[in-house]
């Protein structure tokens, strides 16, 4: 085939796709807009943008993974009431860690709040819902973290700690619950620390 | 400049990889460097990061890649002692300047080994059995780096050896088209001056620019 | 033409590496700690961000390994005995697996099926109609990649013709193609769209190992394949950039490269380990352990919690999938290639047959 016939070819090629682009678009999700979750983009220069996924991988066996899924999972996984009170506040896309070791279940949760919403009206919301189920405040010395504590009652065996802080547009949630109290004390103290040393409240 | 390699990897391989540094180089420790030290991501180099650097996953608009491109080049022609010299002092040049952190020393160093491994399996000086494992012995130090110094972590530089260490091994053996590519002035010109990137983005940082 | 040994060699490492994923999976499954694996992790796949894509990988290998086989296929075969041939090689297979997996499941075994299975998941899944039809249930849901398959394979026994005359045109015609429908199918929203963009994002990745082939085969400037194969990369970060779900992990563009430069060192190797008989062998049986191993590792898991511990447990497992898959390979996949190709050559004298050529053992590949 002649070079002309090669390159008239090959225009015409470009310009279908062109056609295609111009018409239908990019092939963007058209959904995606209403869940757009805008990542700050602190370093350009760096191979990935970190603040994709601000949480550590906590320890023992891995039981639930949604972490290394990109779009993650609906906010629906969670209990209903949680569930309802984050949908209300914007959350959008949940990415979670969950693990357990010696007795005592560890999680790590990064629930993204859509663009337009405010993450620390979700974080105010989830932590008076937890007060609400009657999680008693935990001090704590990192600044911009709430901590409450769940502890044994009658016909309740277990101890509980939830910690949530914000992080961009991130809501992250530290959890840490089983029937040994002072295990899983120690085991919450010792993720939180690497949570928040890793990725602090910002 | 001829660059006297032997029959077997003929001097192409090497005028591709150096040419390679040279633009890669320029445009990361040169362009890249002067536009993240003002705080700019002007187009087109925010679209060339959001469709090649993080796709690919190198950082720093290539320049560690076009570092590691420059000493596996270097390994690759290991009688040329004034060469691979130069390719160190660059390299050495860049650690010290531009990041004031020898210890990105030992995260591009072993590229240089992993070119004279290269280079020593192609010439037949050493069987392949015990080239792969020292080539994977040179990735292993870089990744041993990246694990001893935590700030190198968020740079992905095992990841850049490993594309620098593949591109070597393809450029190894070029075919008549690379072989004309490697021929024309424009990349034979880049290949001689390849350093000078290095030395000019370490300078930048040297005069405040 | 050449036979390229050192694919081989890259099929074995990349049945491995999707064994090992979905190991990892059996682990959790069982309730175990992998330790070896947390150690691996640590050590190797971290530092080069391969945790999180040790089955892409094996994905990857896999599509890009076919992409340049089948081309070489594609250079000896017209559309109809392309593929009829390819239809031999795979669905024989795929069949048997998911009709024993179906009857295990009617029975109640648990073998990595959601929900209860009737005649219709059956014949959804031997179409693999259910990666299209909502509320299927998949008998084994690895064969979502061979709507891939499918899909290149259509594509280049339609481009046949083209390919024997002007063979930088298929190529051209890949990327616009590939560039039209990611513009058109932009809506995942339900399974059938979602099914068509998975296929749409990964078809580049078959169609740079067709590059590769057409390179190394003389009928295409190597630039001319290189610009080719930057576009269809592209159009992968472009799926990539405009979908939440597809790909479901991130990193394919980078593996995509990885994988595309080992290709090409690969197909260079003729010696060695490439030539070695075993590794023929475990090549031919790669498919077949795609096709059983999660079914295995599903019904597996329970043996982790014995008292006897996990590397017992590690060992029947694998061992397990390597004898069935060894079966599957020996009585179905073979039987049928070879009357297939009997029923080619009928009423053929020798010179005439079919030769058993490059062609007919790259069949091994999909």
């Amino acid at each position: 085939m002649r070079i002309v016939s090669v390159v008239l070819v090959h225009v015409l090629l470009v310009a279908v796709a062109v056609v295609a682009f111009v018409v239908w678009g990019t092939g963007a999700d058209p959904a995606r807009a209403s869940r757009q979750v805008t990542v700050p983009d602190l370093d350009r220069r760096l191979p990935d943008n970190p603040e994709t996924l601000t949480l550590v991988r906590p320890p023992g066996v891995l039981v639930t993974d949604t972490a290394s899924i990109r779009s993650g999972v609906s906010p629906e996984v969670l209990p209903a009431a949680e569930a309802d009170v984050l949908t209300g506040a914007g959350v959008v896309v949940v990415h979670a860690y969950v693990t357990h070791e010696n007795g005592v279940v560890l999680g790590l949760w990064q629930l993204s709040i859509r663009d337009g919403h405010d993450p620390h009206t979700a974080l105010r919301a989830i932590d008076e819902l937890y007060a609400t189920g009657g999680w008693a405040p935990a001090p704590t010395a990192a600044r911009g973290v709430l901590v409450r504590v769940q502890n044994p009652a009658r016909g309740q065996p277990y101890t509980g700690y939830r910690a949530h802080y914000v992080r961009g547009r991130n809501l992250i949630r530290i959890e840490a619950y089983g029937t040994d109290r002072a295990r899983v004390a120690d085991a919450f103290a010792a993720l939180a620390t690497r949570q928040l040393t890793q990725w602090p409240s910002r | 400049m001829a660059v006297a390699v032997t029959p077997a990897t003929g001097t192409a391989p090497v005028t591709l990889l150096r040419a390679g540094a040279a633009v890669l180089g320029t445009y990361g420790y040169v362009l890249g460097l002067l536009l993240a030290r003002h705080d700019l991501n002007p187009e087109p180099v925010a679209t060339i990061r959001v469709w090649l650097n993080r796709p690919l996953g190198l950082g720093e608009d290539f320049g560690p890649f076009a570092v590691m491109l420059l000493l596996a080049a270097a390994g690759l022609q290991p009688r040329r002692l004034v060469q691979v010299g130069l390719s160190v002092l660059a390299t050495v040049c860049v650690c010290l300047f531009v990041y004031e952190d020898p210890a990105r020393l030992l995260a591009f160093l072993p590229l240089l080994l992993a070119g004279y491994v290269t280079w020593a399996v192609v010439d037949e000086r050493l069987p392949a059995w015990a080239g792969v494992p020292l080539g994977v012995g040179c990735l292993a130090v870089v990744v041993a780096a990246d694990r001893a110094f935590p700030g190198l972590r968020p740079w992905w530089y095992p990841v850049a050896a490993v594309f620098a260490v593949l591109l070597s091994l393809v450029v190894v053996r070029p075919g008549p088209t690379a072989g004309a590519v490697a021929g024309h002035p424009v990349t034979r010109a880049l290949a001689v001056a390849a350093e000078v990137p290095f030395v000019a983005g370490a300078l930048l940082v040297l005069v405040g620019a | 033409m050449r036979y390229l040994h050192g694919l081989n060699l890259l099929r074995i490492v990349a049945s491995v590496a999707v064994f090992y994923d979905h190991l990892r999976g059996w682990f959790a499954s069982g309730g175990q700690r992998w330790t070896f694996d947390e150690n691996l992790s640590a050590a190797v796949l971290s530092p080069v961000r391969l945790d999180a894509l040790v089955g892409a990988f094996g994905i990857c290998t896999f599509f890009l390994v076919s992409g340049v086989v089948i081309t070489f296929a594609a250079q000896r075969e017209g559309p109809g005995r392309f593929v009829a041939r390819r239809a031999v090689r795979i669905l024989p297979a795929m069949w048997v697996v998911l009709l024993i997996v179906w009857v295990l499941a009617s029975c109640h075994v648990q073998v990595g099926v959601a929900g209860p299975v009737d005649a219709g998941d059956l014949f959804a899944n031997l179409t693999l109609a259910n990666f299209f039809v909502p509320n299927q249930t998949g008998l084994d849901l690895v064969t979502w990649t061979l709507g891939v398959q499918i899909a290149y394979y259509l594509f280049v026994a339609a481009t046949i013709p083209l390919l024997r005359r002007w063979p930088w045109l298929p190529p051209a015609l890949a990327v616009t193609l590939v560039s039209v429908l990611l513009s058109v199918v932009s809506d995942e929203s339900t399974t059938a769209t979602h099914m068509l963009r998975v296929i749409i994002t990964f078809l580049p990745i078959l169609f740079i190992g067709q590059l590769v082939a057409l390179v190394r085969l003389g009928r295409l400037h190597p630039l001319a394949g290189l610009a080719y194969g930057v576009l269809q990369w592209l159009l992968l970060v472009r799926g990539d950039l405009t979908s939440d779900l597809t790909p479901a992990v991130p990193g394919y563009a980078r593996m995509v490269v990885c994988i595309a430069l080992l290709v090409i060192v690969c197909c260079r190797l003729s010696g060695g380990l490439a030539t070695a008989r075993w590794t023929r062998g475990l090549a031919d049986r790669t498919y077949a352990v795609f096709l059983v191993h999660v079914p295995v590792l599903y019904v597996t898991p329970h043996l982790l919690s014995t008292t006897t511990g996990t590397t017992p447990a590690l060992l029947i497992a694998t061992v397990a999938t390597a004898v069935l898959a060894d079966l599957l390979y020996r009585f179905v996949e073979v039987p049928c290639v070879r009357w297939y190709r009997k029923w080619e050559n009928r009423g053929r004298n020798s010179a005439e047959r079919a030769p058993d050529d490059l062609a007919g053992r790259v069949e091994a590949a999909r």
